[in-house]
């Protein structure tokens, strides 16, 4: 970083007739582990460093990304950048001030490589000895550190560093033929006592039961029918049905099924729901957002009344509002954008005992996979990984293969009951700027009717 | 940097073999919507990736930067050799070829690009219903560079230009989005014209959808879902998962399992393709091969660590990770009108979404959520939405009965054909 003059950088972008320029510098170190065959069969590293240009004007956003940080490339990038503005007739040259930032994010301890790999083999061991049929076991402990300087023409100069973490199990069995696996991701921000406080061997008892289960799912039927949605991961349908659809991207589009609902109520009154960058540790936690602005608790919805978007600068600007600190890029050569960090729905005071009770004929959606959605329609869809048909109010044989698929603006209102166990979870959300880690979460809740695919003839009891 | 210098660093610290791997991508990227310039992005951006083989291990470490120190990559490396645990054999090419590939006809005026996007994404007046129309062209230049310890030297370079088009259309509450692209090594062969007349045609199209009731259905999925299926699942092929028990090909090459209809080829040094290549990331040359031949899964797709494992030579497929470059299923003799026209009754799948969650490549199981139409003696009808589709994707393949020759590649990995499958069941 030391042979950047970002001030240089900013005052060259500054001949043109912008409104706003902004240098990202980033320089990260990833690093992962990857234990299969009971071994540490490879280790993957990765360093990064490269700038990012971004110039605004008007509605017009332009991008530019190097890893070339020489000033004669550098110049060039901004002249190509700047084909599509005039000249500056008032040319401006501004002093860049370093503003300091809180870290929210603690870092207590780290452990060496070769404690690492003697984690994963007692994980592996331990693993193995529970079920005869697993066929394979498979980790990954991925780590990361982001060390970033933001410059822009407000004369703001800020740096951050980010450390994230995360391990993957995943175990596969196969019983006469049959295979099925399941997996779990552990993450945080920070030192590795985010992923020490874990109790691993219960979180492979429970992996294994997972996929003991799974191996006896049989199809599931399909149709409209209630669901109840486990916690944690399974806030990936908000994540998906809803806040992607508030996300400044599509809004200021103003196309979207939420554009122009401020203040009204979109969801049933049991929901509420957060979008938070700044919980401690927490894996989609992040200081700044990435071009500059503290990161903050945005309380999106509230009671089924909608509050306010997320948005990003730029956006900001087509939309009259502030910015919420959600401006995210997945690294340097991505343009940021309106994104979500930690996502989740608040709790309630339901019993997930009566949300059972009250179903004669319905799913229990234990694990959910991934999903995606047209933020423009809010379409959406959702893996099940992990569910169980209900019947008469007793939750009956696993079933196999699951999708939930239905439109935002409707399931929304279709929340009927929300319980008081609040979980978060780790994962990747991928848009116009990148991929991203982000969080997800609920507590257990109940959806009163949404379409389940199955390609299964009626479940034999 | 020197890599004379390093190749000469590496032998000192007992690191026995080295390959460098150098990528330089350079894109641009320019969107406009109704009229106007949206995004204009440019990157030039370098990627080495150095694999030595230290003490009888392998080791990789990568490098997104200009500015790269010897003795930190050879740091690495030995760090990472002496953690690992494996020791399965490994190689580097020793191949005597020498390529120097260059691509032509890769350079475009942007300002005229811009008019011509600006000037195509204007709504016309005629279409009350259209809101949005989104248009998107992207030129991606890749070169890579491979020199060993073995003294290989190649050189090769590609160029693809993308084009994208996105029509929102609405009507009351109703709302619909339609996406179109198409891939070409020559901007000029890019129709824009039509494709985006035919995507606003199909949005409006789809802005009145109605249900479609579950069963099982006579099915013409267009060229592009068969080809996103195709993708998601590639994976299955690689050698890697299949020596890990992760795939569900495990223990059944040479086993016909799609029925002899199905012919799935890879195609890395078709120039034409998105998804050229010569060489792979190990400068193991690439080649034409049948994947799977009327039914039958002939190979997996090695790198030559796996290769070594059952003493054979790489099928040149290392790009990160064992993956494929310009694999389709081999295209039929009839046209996307005539198998339209054989269907009486049935739905045209035309978008699948879920893709990412919704293929399990360790038992083929398919769950997808898809839009198209209704079709009936032959002719599309009514827009039908938001339903599901389950199968597994052996069975898939087994009931294709018809293949199209309407060829589409939707990445540099995987393109296909429109097919008509027997039976599919849908939930809705």
């Amino acid at each position: 970083m030391n042979n950047i003059n970002f001030e240089k950088i900013i005052n060259e972008t500054l001949k043109k007739d912008i409104d706003f320029s902004e240098v990202f510098y980033e320089n990260t170190i990833k690093r992962n582990l990857i234990f299969l065959n009971k071994r540490l069969d490879k280790i993957n590293s990765k360093n990064i460093e490269g700038i990012g240009v971004r110039l605004i004007k008007d509605d017009v956003q332009v991008h530019a990304s190097t890893t070339n940080f020489d000033e004669d490339n550098i110049n060039k990038i901004i002249k190509n950048l700047s084909v599509v503005f005039k000249d500056s007739r008032n040319q401006k040259s501004i002093k860049l001030k370093e503003e300091k930032i809180k870290n929210n994010n603690e870092t207590l301890y780290e452990i060496e490589d070769t404690e690492k790999i003697k984690l994963m083999h007692h994980i592996d061991n331990y693993v193995r000895k529970l079920d005869k049929r697993i066929s394979q076991v498979q980790m990954s402990l991925f780590e990361e550190t982001q060390n970033v300087v933001i410059a822009n023409s407000n004369s703001k100069l800020i740096k951050d560093k980010r450390k994230r973490k995360r391990l993957d199990i995943s175990i596969y069995m196969n019983d006469n033929g049959r295979q099925e696996f399941s997996s779990k991701r552990i993450s945080c921000s920070g030192g590795f006592e985010g992923i020490n406080k874990n109790d691993f061997e219960e979180i492979a008892q429970d992996l294994v039961k997972s996929v003991q289960e799974k191996l006896k799912s049989v199809p599931c039927k399909g149709g409209i029918m209630p669901v109840i949605i486990g916690n944690g991961f399974g806030g990936v349908i908000f994540h998906e049905a809803c806040v992607h659809s508030l996300e400044a991207t599509t809004v200021s589009k103003s196309i979207g099924p939420f554009v122009n609902k401020i203040g009204k109520k979109i969801a049933s009154s049991k929901v509420t729901i957060i979008d938070d960058g700044n919980i401690l540790n927490a894996w989609g936690s992040t200081n700044i957002d990435d071009e500059g602005n503290p990161t903050q608790k945005n309380i999106l919805i509230k009671d089924g009344i909608l509050k306010t978007y997320l948005v990003d600068y730029f956006n900001s600007r087509i939309m009259k509002v502030n910015p919420t600190g959600s401006n995210r890029r997945e690294d340097y050569t991505y343009s940021p954008t309106s994104r979500m960090n930690n996502t989740y729905l608040a709790k309630g005071n339901d019993k997930i005992s009566d949300m059972i009770k009250s179903i004669d004929y319905g799913l229990y959606a234990k694990e959910m996979g991934g999903g995606s959605v047209d933020p423009l329609t809010g379409d959406f869809n959702f893996a099940v990984s992990k569910a169980n048909i209900i019947r008469n109010g007793i939750v009956c044989e696993p079933v196999s293969d699951v999708c939930l698929i239905g439109n935002g603006k409707e399931i929304l209102q279709n929340v009927e009951m929300v319980s008081d166990d609040l979980e978060l979870s780790a994962g990747y959300c991928g848009s116009i700027s990148g991929y991203v880690p982000v969080q997800v979460g609920q507590p257990t809740i109940k959806i009163s009717n949404i379409l389940v695919s199955g390609g299964g003839e009626e479940n034999e009891l | 940097m020197n890599y004379n210098n390093l190749f000469k660093k590496a032998r000192e610290n007992d690191i026995t073999s080295l390959q460098i791997v150098i990528k330089n991508i350079e894109n641009i990227d320019i969107e406009t919507r109704n009229g106007n310039l949206e995004k204009y992005e440019i990157g030039n951006n370098k990627t080495v990736v150095f694999k030595g083989i230290y003490k009888n291990k392998t080791t990789i470490v990568s490098q997104q930067k200009e500015n790269i120190d010897e003795d930190e990559i050879i740091n690495m490396l030995k760090i990472n050799a002496k953690l690992s645990e494996n020791n399965d054999k490994d190689i580097i090419s020793d191949s005597k070829e020498k390529i120097n590939e260059k691509f032509l006809n890769k350079e475009i005026n942007i300002k005229n690009v811009i008019d011509d996007l600006k000037t195509y994404s204007k709504i016309p007046n005629k279409y009350k219903e259209l809101k949005n129309l989104t248009l998107n062209l992207s030129r991606n230049i890749s070169s890579i560079e491979i020199l060993n310890s073995n003294n290989l030297k190649l050189k090769d370079e590609h160029c693809t230009f993308y084009f994208g088009v996105e029509s929102v259309s609405k009507e009351n509450d109703n709302v619909s989005t339609s996406y179109d692209f198409e891939y070409d090594t020559t901007y000029d062969n890019i129709d824009i014209k039509n494709i985006v007349n035919n995507n606003i045609k199909d949005s409006i199209n789809k802005i009145h959808q109605n249900k479609v009731k579950s069963g099982k259905y006579k099915v013409l999925m267009k060229n592009t879902c068969m080809a996103q299926i195709l993708y998601y699942i590639s994976n299955i092929f690689s050698a890697d998962n299949i020596q890990n028990n992760k795939s569900l090909l495990v223990g059944m090459q040479n086993k016909n399992l799609f029925g002899n209809k199905i012919t799935i080829v890879e195609d890395p040094t078709n120039k034409k393709l998105p998804g050229k290549r010569l060489f792979d990331d190990e400068g193991v040359l690439t080649s034409y091969k049948e994947i799977i031949k009327d039914g039958i899964f002939k190979t997996a797709i090695y790198d030559s660590k796996t290769a070594l494992k059952e003493n054979m030579k790489s099928t040149g497929n290392q790009y990160g990770n064992i993956e494929f470059r310009n694999m389709y299923l081999k295209h039929g003799i009839f046209s996307y009108e005539e198998l339209l026209n054989n269907i009486q009754d049935g739905i045209l799948i035309d978008d699948i979404n879920g893709m990412h969650a919704g293929i399990n490549s360790l038992n083929g199981n398919i769950t997808l959520q898809a839009s198209g139409y209704i079709i009936k003696d032959g002719i599309i009808m009514d827009a039908i939405n938001l339903f599901t589709i389950s199968t597994n994707f052996i069975e898939l393949l087994k009931s294709i009965e018809s293949v199209g020759n309407d060829l589409k590649f939707i990445n540099k990995v995987s393109g296909s054909p429109s097919v008509v499958i027997k039976d599919m069941s849908i939930s809705s």
